[in-house]
């Protein structure tokens, strides 16, 4: 036994490759499971746990080792055609590898195997692998060996870890006979990595720096020897790209195992067929897309993939399967999600979205299947009834497109309803490096990210007059028929005004954010090239215009502009009008249906209701607590800030609060924008269950929205959305300093 | 023991730094401005493709500096795991000073100053105050996410 002290590194390692070791005995296992008779496969996994077994020993973990044995001599059996696998054979195998897992993460924690009893696994193991004779098949199958060039035997003696000596399993998942590489890679730290990149894009400026030299040099042995440094340069370049990539088999390996689970759970025959595993991708933008594509292989087994039976009678085979494909394209990596099963249920999608009021009824039938895909990834949008245990845990699909778009992506859905569902995930090679948009303002370089920007329009400076117009004090630009807000860049910096001169013409960058287009106008448009991103750091974390800053051909620095967080800085999405989907407020004829709602009372208007989802609490308020902030009444009530709203203020119909009646009234809280709202109303009486169906009101009411039928009786429906503009409104009307409300409304 | 001290000035105030925390000095930096900053923030710099936040020292220390050598030379120091610019005027000499010199800031020295400064040497004729970048880095990185909290709790 070793002193283990001494042999931090060494346990390291150990602990290292046995969890490669443990993640690629996962995906061969479910491999056998298809294919029992791969005698090629047996073998590797038999090595894996034979490598296990010994260097366990070594460190004299006892419960690792003879485990790894158990499973090992199960395995033999196995190998050897003494018995053969069946799926509860599997299962057993698996439980092995689960239980060897823990005990390497009790071994990580403490540097000492965790206690606990595996007789129980060790007996299973035993008991499937007696059959015929007991005596465990000691001596391996020294050719098949010798055909990965992996000494088995010889390592048990040997202290070192280095990969060579450990037998892997294949670790290719792409359907591929490759031999396995046993060349043996070098583990460096992503920090190193990272410094390395920074020198040689420094080297590539000193050396661009240094090209004009040598064109100018009539010095022929000079201008070859920047010839050659320029094409080692170059290379040097190409070489620290591909050091950070890694092959998407590194999150892919683990869905085998995945998928098998999630398919028992489910009941269903599901088969994971993995196509471009060796496909190349940074590895930050690895660990960014495994959980969006967990996500979505939940999605596809859980709601997509039918139940053996129901595949039986549409004349499908009874097992699903589901294609993960991954290729390069234009500089992007594509990787495709495709299923066989019902695809996506688009009356479900229609019904759902009129429930929620982002369309009418007669929208919803014409509605194109793409426009329907974009409703799916709303927040909040779920057409399944029951959460299951899989998919539906509060983790929706806007989730997966919004960690797709963060690094940069995109994600594109299609399904014909019987043959399946295709999703398309584009995704930028690397985070590290992006293409983007230089532009000038003030005589500054600023870098857009191209992925941002829809659009570049020329100005003619002769016509800005024209071009843009006046919105009642906001500029807004016709971009065809549509009008959008627009924005200075050098307003929004604050950049000191340098250029006065207006000959030269003006750009507009056409970008999005949260489905909100504006321009930017900017001086000029320089071009479109990769830039190599890196963070602004912890001194100048807090400024949300950034997304951090670039270092130039010419060595100087520039910054990246934030689209988001220019818009949301000015004002522009966060607001009511950032809604991708403006709810449909006519109210013709809406879709049957019943919807919950509060009804209450305000002075002088006895029934009023508002939809119960748009409630979150109600409280009794008495005048006392309110409190004046500027020329707004706030309540601060249980650490939370809440600003008044006097309903009676706000809907017609109503008289006026003479304040004499009761000193505590009730107040409806709900939380909108960010900021909690407490609407005073006189009594609160009943929660409703009233027909969705609306109906106009012949004369439009301040604060009302529509009214409906309950009981033979006319309700009016509160216009929450009015109310709340008209209260944000009151601000800019009134004498007193304005309180400072950067995300209100302020039409 | 003697600790070597790099001193500089701005206008005609005299300051020192530890020479130990001192990676390099340079002339003549060209920074890259950020709106937005902290004004004691200049802007930032590309040192060897690292990204570099250069500080304003004369509006750190709140002293007027010569018009004609504002930010000129750049110092740059090590501070915790990172390296900062600071730009002052000019850079004098290298001073090896002791103990028996050292004062601490006497107990009604403004709370702002405090945030920079780590006390002074009695040389014989002035008083030699002592740079702390540390001190200031720790002040600017705790502000900003004290104004991230305000702001998101409204």
């Amino acid at each position: 036994m070793l002193d283990m002290e001494n042999n931090d590194e060494i346990l390291a390692e150990f602990i290292l490759e046995t969890r490669e070791i443990l993640d690629l005995l996962d995906g061969d296992f479910i491999r056998l499971e298809q294919s029992p008779d791969d005698k090629k496969l047996i073998g590797n996994i038999f090595r894996a746990l034979h490598t296990l077994k010994g260097s366990s020993g070594f460190f004299a973990f006892k419960r690792l080792e003879k485990i790894s044995h158990a499973g090992e001599s199960l395995l033999g059996k196995i190998r050897d055609g003494q018995i053969s696998l069946d799926p509860e054979k599997t299962d057993r195998l698996l439980d092995t590898v689960d239980v060897l897992r823990v005990i390497i993460e009790g071994i990580e924690k403490n540097h000492s195997e965790p206690l606990g009893d595996d007789q129980q696994l060790i007996e299973q193991l035993q008991a499937l692998a007696k059959i015929q004779s007991q005596s465990v098949q000691r001596d391996v199958n020294l050719q098949k060996q010798s055909e990965l060039g992996a000494e088995v035997e010889v390592f048990v003696e040997s202290p070192s870890f280095s990969q060579a000596d450990i037998a892997i399993p294949t670790s290719d998942v792409s359907i591929s006979d490759k031999p396995h590489d046993v060349s043996a890679p070098v583990k460096v730290n992503l920090d190193t990595l990272d410094r390395l990149m920074n020198l040689t894009s420094e080297m590539v400026l000193a050396r661009n720096r240094l090209l004009p030299f040598a064109a100018n040099s009539k010095d022929l042995s000079f201008s070859q020897t920047v010839r050659s440094i320029d094409l080692l340069t170059l290379e040097l370049q190409e070489r620290m790209m591909k050091m950070r990539m890694q092959p998407i088999s590194y999150v892919w390996s683990k869905f085998s195992r995945l998928v098998r689970d999630i398919a028992q759970e489910c009941h269903k025959k599901v088969n994971l067929i993995q196509i471009g595993a060796e496909t190349e991708l940074d590895r930050a933008l690895l660990d960014a897309i495994r959980d969006p594509l967990i996500h979505i292989l939940r999605n596809s087994i859980d709601h997509s993939i039918e139940m053996p039976e129901v595949r039986k009678s549409k004349g499908k085979p009874e097992i699903g399967n589901i294609q993960l494909r991954a290729f390069h394209q234009n500089g992007m990596v594509l990787i495709e999600i495709v299923d066989d099963g019902a695809g996506i249920n688009y009356d479900g999608i229609r019904q759902r979205a009129i429930e929620r009021k982002l369309i009418s009824s007669q929208e919803a039938v014409g509605l194109a299947k793409e426009v329907l895909n974009e409703l799916i990834f709303l927040p909040g949008f779920s057409t399944k009834e029951k959460v299951s245990s899989l998919s539906g845990r509060g983790v929706g699909m806007d989730v997966v497109k919004n960690n797709i778009t963060n690094v940069g992506g995109s994600i594109e859905i299609t399904s014909e309803v019987n043959a399946g569902t295709t999703i398309k995930l584009k995704i930028p090679l690397t985070l590290a490096i992006m293409p983007a948009l230089l532009v000038g303002s003030e005589e500054q370089t600023y870098a857009i990210p191209q992925n941002r920007i829809i659009e570049l329009v020329r100005l003619d400076p002769n016509d800005t007059r024209a071009l843009f117009e006046d919105f009642y004090g906001t500029p807004v630009y016709r971009l065809r028929e549509n009008l959008i807000p627009v924005l200075n860049l050098s307003d929004e910096l604050k950049l000191n005004k340098v250029s006065v001169d207006k000959t030269n013409s003006i750009s507009l960058v056409v970008a999005q954010s949260e489905g909100v287009q504006f321009g930017i106008i900017v001086d000029t448009i320089f071009n479109i090239q990769d830039v190599v991103v890196k963070p602004l750091g912890p001194l100048l974390n807090n400024l949300p215009k950034y997304a951090g800053a670039t270092i130039l051909g010419s060595g100087r620095v520039s910054l990246i502009i934030d689209i988001d967080g220019i818009a949301s800085e000015s004002g522009l999405i966060g607001g009511f009008g950032a809604n991708t989907i403006t709810p449909v407020i006519e109210n013709t004829q809406i879709e049957d249906g019943e919807i919950a709602m509060l009804l209450f009372e305000l002075n002088g208007l006895s029934r009023i209701a508002t939809p119960l989802d748009s409630i979150e609490h109600i409280l009794m308020l008495s005048e006392e607590q309110f409190q004046e902030n500027g020329n707004k009444e706030v309540v601060y009530y249980q650490d939370q800030l809440m600003h008044v709203i006097r309903l009676e203020d706000y809907v017609s119909g109503c008289q006026l609060n003479d304040s004499s009646g009761s000193a505590v009234f009730p107040a409806l809280t709900c939380f909108i924008n960010n900021k909690t709202y407490a609407l005073i109303v006189k009594k609160v009486h009943d929660i409703i269950q009233v027909p969705i169906k609306m109906y106009e009101l012949s004369s439009p009411q301040r604060g009302i929205e529509a009214c409906v039928i309950y009981k033979d009786e006319v309700i009016n429906v509160l216009d929450l959305v009015e109310v709340l503009a008209m209260h944000n409104a009151h601000d800019s009307t009134t004498m007193y300093p304005r309180v400072i409300d950067i995300h209100g409304v302020l039409d | 023991m003697d600790v070597n001290y790099l001193t500089f000035f701005i206008g005609k105030s005299q300051f020192c730094i530890p020479a130990e925390r001192i990676v390099e000095i340079n002339r003549h930096c060209d920074y890259t401005i950020v709106p937005g900053a902290p004004e004691s923030i200049k802007g930032i710099l590309n040192l060897r493709g690292q990204l570099i936040v250069a500080f304003d020292m004369s509006s750190l220390l709140g002293v007027a500096s010569e018009p004609s050598l504002h930010n000129v030379v750049s110092i740059l120091v090590k501070v915790e795991s990172s390296i900062i610019s600071l730009m002052v005027d000019r850079v004098g000499d290298i001073l090896a000073l002791g103990d028996s010199t050292f004062e601490a800031p006497p107990n009604n020295f403004s709370l702002h100053m405090r945030n920079a400064v780590l006390g002074a040497h009695k040389l014989s004729d002035s008083l030699l105050i002592i740079i702390d970048p540390n001190l200031f880095i720790s002040q600017l990185t705790t502000t900003a996410s004290a104004n991230e909290l305000l702001q998101t709790s409204f």
